[in-house]
């Protein structure tokens, strides 16, 4: 699986001189040793603090693991056990859910946001600020609190919908709309890729800009021919990671439902079982495999991603 | 460059050697070292869960540990959540680096001793002097022929209710041996007099110190030597009960009842939802700060031919790590903490009304009204012949989590009670197999 | 045009207070007194109290000082740490020429995919291996060893964005590849810089696991530990003193978000870039 995302990877992220060798042998090789001397931190990172957790962990996957105890190796049994158990299914489908509908949401809205906020409005400053604040609480212990207070019984949300006369309920803990809570707060939390697609637009030269002034652009124009190409390398980056951040999105449900995945398993997201199976279960050699098969998934889709990336996405060198 | 890499590679190899050889070496405790004589000296490492009043008790008594044994010091490490806490514990435990002296859960104790992490405290008695303690008490936690952890606190099961609103609508308020029939009444009453609340109570079908108490009462038990001892029609009896209460809108809705995560702030009663609660004697105190009005305490409900079948347990053990390396130290500090007259002041009622009779009696006088309270409900239950369900057997919280998911789905009408119940059944008899 | 811009400034207000609502909440409640913070949510304080700050300050050995301090210094030594080798290790990736360049980037995506509950306990083992626990070392080290793939990444997406003449130019002008880095991409890379400056502050600072598996001396504990260490959901917590120090501990993220926040936005950029 990784084999096609590097097979993908190789074909966006290089382009070779195309100039004849023997001109350029001395200027590559030093290029080469530079290449590594840039990049020396990084590979001692990742072969002494990276690399020895993973393969460790990779090894645990085919054991039986509980913390306490010395592993013990039982091949395959991690994994075909995965795939017969409805909880881990269940945890499936509910990724698969949350994945599909947050991340093209809280993208568009983080966009959408950051080209309203690049604009000269005064008071900018403020609503960036207020627009970035719920991404610095989203992960804090009052979450669970402050989310009862929107959509509990009780909350806020119930109380709009009362003055239109719409029959209440607590949207959290109600297995029907308790995944669609946890999206709307991840939707919410669109700081982070809101403050990307800033930094991105904030990248763009002016003068494309000015030319496309004078052809006489109108705003829809100058987003599809301006905006639009020059920040495809940005949004293809938010796209790939926001990707990865909900397959592996913790945090919130973890909280709001007090560990569980409930009510009946409908927020179970996948690493909520998994931790809970690790570490709550002690089932460590079997919350490693389901680890693993979560890296194949998330390769898979990064796979394609750069696949695809070749159609639409335009860099500057 | 290539040379560079290769001596990585092996580093690198080395460093994965030495780890997973770190892995392998976990196991069996070590063996009791010769019993030294003479002055404790070193340094101990301790770790708790808690609240800030926990925090700042125990660093006290701590010193005062460390002022009474000058040569030996005590490392803290506490943290909040009991989660957090187990995360940290068993992961110093995967790389042999435990503190010596564990504060350890009721619900997961079994589950650590079962494997090998705890030390057996019964070869070091003395320097732990359990004399004057209750014999079942001091063998509540022994697993592998070993005493794995030693009782720090009593609690019991309670009925809680906000006492200030029954009043207010003239509601008497319950006596300690009503039965379930009084309490359907006593709920009717609240919900009819139209008050301050919605519902009566909250749901306690899927809680399994409700279950216990029902089982009880009927003649059987949770578990019986470790094995699950229920049926899956007493169950659904259980279920059913809760399931009339609910289609009278006596209980709160399935929907208020499964926002309920186990904490104190999320329940019902702290929400101004419903009248009656159910949780653990300790927890009065943090209500009575949470709830704006006067919060009573009361046995659960006893059953129609007055069977009581309550339920007290240790929610805390103290325990000794199985490879501390200095273990006798860890047993003198686990002595001091539990039976000492000065360190019994100093931590109060902070993990509950001491199990220690010498420490009970040192801070008889010091009680507040609260914790008063709670010994005094604590001496109803003995008189009802409560016996402890802790500590839990080792797959207990996979159980425990199965239990509140099924019933879920029977509030919800997603399945039967009876299809459920079985399938309860089934699953605890998958996991205490 | 200025009814357009109220439109447009109240559509924005309006929003801005529902995302605020939560927070407002946090704040006000941490002015009440614990009794009233559950059974009347409402966002004005009926009995305003500062006793929440007072008994948080203060609350268990050695105090939210400290623990402030030692969130301070981690979270800038982490910064500095990603800064320096993820614009390294983003140089390499999207300007230079080298073998197995596909491999080691696949390599280093891969590192991201991999959910930290499965490497944390092996990780553990690790650094108990190479004798770092209880030190900050675990946390900062990494940082210095562009472990955060996700900087790096995201460094290498922004140069990649930047014009390849600017290199072509100044390799003809005798510039080596270190110039080319800190005299020419640098500088250009500023929003980027802010970016990961930024991220790396709210994570570090907010990051509660990593600290806690490492950081056994309380003297060592860092705000989320403080924080956390008010609250035991299975019996007594102290709700207004986790509100009051959670207020207090969102400042410097804020304060420092603000301050960056210039480098992200003054209008269009002006850049001087010819394309």
């Amino acid at each position: 699986m990784t084999q096609t995302a590097q097979a993908f990877v190789e074909r966006t992220v290089t382009t070779p001189p195309a100039v004849p060798r023997s001109r350029w042998d001395r200027q590559s090789r030093a290029e080469n040793r530079a290449a590594y001397l840039f990049l020396s931190p990084w590979i001692i990172g990742m072969v002494a603090i990276v690399a020895v957790p993973m393969i460790m962990s990779l090894y645990l996957s085919f054991t039986d693991y509980n913390l306490l105890q010395a592993p013990e190796w039982v091949g395959l049994d991690n994994y075909t056990r995965l795939l017969e158990d409805p909880r881990y299914l269940q945890a499936l489908g509910v990724t698969a859910t949350y994945v599909a509908v947050s991340v093209p949401l809280q993208l568009a809205f983080a966009l959408a946001l950051a080209m309203i906020l690049n604009r000269g409005l005064r008071g900018l400053t403020f609503y960036r600020g207020a627009y970035y604040l719920p991404s610095l609480i989203g992960a804090s212990v009052a979450i669970a609190i402050l989310w009862r207070n929107l959509f509990g019984t009780d909350g806020l949300v119930n109380d709009g919908l009362a003055l239109f006369g719409i029959e209440t309920r607590s949207w959290i803990s109600d297995p029907d709309t308790a995944l669609g809570t946890l999206i709307l707060l991840n939707i919410w939390t669109f700081g982070a890729p809101m403050i990307i697609f800033l930094a991105g637009l904030r990248q763009i030269p002016a003068v494309y800009y000015e030319a496309a002034a004078v052809d006489g652009a109108g705003p829809i124009r100058r987003f599809v021919n301006v905006t639009f190409p020059l920040l495809t390398p940005i949004i293809f980056f938010n796209v790939i990671l926001q990707v990865i951040n909900a397959f592996q999105a913790f945090t919130q449900a973890f909280v709001i439902s007090g560990g569980t995945g409930g009510p009946v398993d409908s927020t179970l997201i996948y690493s909520v079982y998994l931790y809970s199976e690790g570490f709550v279960n002690f089932r460590m050699g079997y919350a490693s495999a389901m680890a693993w098969i979560l890296v194949v998934i998330i390769a898979a889709l990064t796979g394609i991603n750069f696949l695809l990336s070749r159609f639409w996405v335009h860099y500057e060198d | 460059m290539d040379r560079q890499l290769s001596r990585r590679q092996i580093l690198g190899t080395g460093l994965f050697l030495g780890s997973a050889a770190l892995l392998a070496a976990c196991g069996s405790p070590a063996p009791r070292a010769s019993s030294s004589s003479g002055k404790p000296s070193g340094t101990l490492r301790m770790s708790w869960w808690g609240a800030d009043d926990r925090h700042e008790r125990t660093q006290a008594a701590l010193a005062a540990f460390e002022e009474r044994y000058p040569g030996v010091t005590v490392k803290a490490e506490f943290t909040g959540d009991f989660q957090g806490y187990a995360d940290k514990l068993s992961t110093q435990i995967a790389g042999n680096s435990a503190p010596d002296v564990i504060q350890m859960s009721g619900q997961f104790i079994a589950a650590y001793a079962t494997r090998g992490a705890l030390l057996d405290l019964n070869q070091y008695m003395p320097p732990i002097d359990v004399a004057a303690w209750d014999k079942a008490a001091v063998a509540e936690a022994t697993y592998d022929d070993g005493v794995r952890g030693l009782s720090v606190g009593r609690d019991g099961y309670a009925c809680f209710y906000d006492k200030g609103e029954l009043d207010a609508l003239g509601i008497a308020t319950p006596a300690p041996d009503w039965n379930w029939d009084d309490f359907e009444s006593i709920l009717s009453d609240v919900v009819s007099a139209g008050g301050k609340y919605r519902y009566g109570c909250s749901d306690g079908g899927g809680r399994y110190e409700v279950l216990t108490v029902f089982l009880r009462q009927n003649g059987s038990d949770l578990f019986i030597d470790d094995k699950p001892a229920f049926t899956a029609d007493q169950v659904a009896d259980l279920w059913d009960y809760w399931g009339g209460l609910r289609e009278k809108g006596l209980i709160v809705t399935p929907d208020i009842q499964a926002a309920w995560t186990k904490a104190l702030d999320a329940t019902p009663l702290v929400q101004g939802l419903a009248a009656f609660e159910f949780a653990s004697s300790s927890t009065l105190l943090n209500l009575r700060s949470l709830v704006p009005s006067e919060v009573g305490i009361n046995p659960l409900p006893y059953s129609t031919d007055g069977e009581a079948g309550q339920v007290v347990r240790s929610p805390m053990y103290f325990s000794a790590y199985g490879r501390s390396k200095n273990p006798d130290a860890a047993a003198l500090l686990i002595d001091f903490l539990l039976n000492d007259p000065e360190a019994a002041e100093i931590l109060g009622t902070t993990r509950s009304i001491p199990t220690s009779p010498e420490a009970r009696d040192a801070i008889a006088d010091l009680l507040t009204d609260d914790d008063k309270a709670s010994a005094a409900y604590l001496d109803v239950l003995d008189e009802a012949g409560a016996v402890p369900i802790s500590p839990l057997p080792a797959a207990f919280n996979d159980f425990d989590a199965a239990l509140i998911r099924t019933y879920q789905e029977v509030m919800f009408g997603r399945t039967s009670s009876k299809e459920g119940a079985k399938r309860l059944v089934d699953e605890a008899d998958r996991l205490f197999a | 045009m200025i009814a357009r811009g109220l439109t447009a400034h109240s559509g924005l207000l309006l929003f801005g207070l529902l995302m605020l609502y939560p927070v407002l909440w946090m704040m006000s409640s941490s002015f009440k007194t614990e009794a009233t913070i559950f059974s009347s949510p409402g966002l004005w304080p009926t009995d305003f109290t500062f006793d929440n700050y007072a008994k948080g300050w203060s609350a268990f050995e050695p105090g939210f000082g400290t623990f402030f301090a030692n969130s301070f210094l981690i979270t800038a030594l982490s910064i500095i740490g990603n800064l320096v080798s993820c614009s390294l290790a983003a140089f390499a990736f999207a300007r230079l020429e080298f073998r197995f360049k596909r491999t080691l980037f696949a390599l280093m995506l891969l590192t991201i995919m991999i959910p930290i509950h499965a490497i944390a306990v092996p990780q553990y083992l690790l650094f108990t291996q190479l004798g770092w626990v209880n030190t900050v070392l675990p946390l900062v080290v990494p940082k210095f060893l562009a472990t955060d793939a996700f900087f790096v990444f995201l460094m290498t997406q922004f140069m990649r964005n930047l014009p390849r003449e600017l290199d072509d130019a100044a390799k003809i002008d005798g510039c080596g590849f270190f110039s080319i880095f800190w005299r020419i991409i640098l500088p250009l890379l500023l929003p980027a810089i802010a970016t990961t400056a930024i991220f790396t502050f709210i994570w570090t600072w907010n990051d509660f696991f990593t600290p806690l598996l490492y950081l056994n001396d309380p003297a060592a504990y860092t705000v989320p530990l403080g924080l956390r260490a008010f609250q035991d959901s299975s019996g007594d917590s102290s709700w207004g003193a986790l509100f009051a120090m959670s207020t207090l501990a969102i400042g410097p993220v804020l304060g420092f978000f603000i301050l960056c926040q210039r480098f992200l936005i003054n209008g269009i950029a002006t850049t001087g870039l010819k394309a």
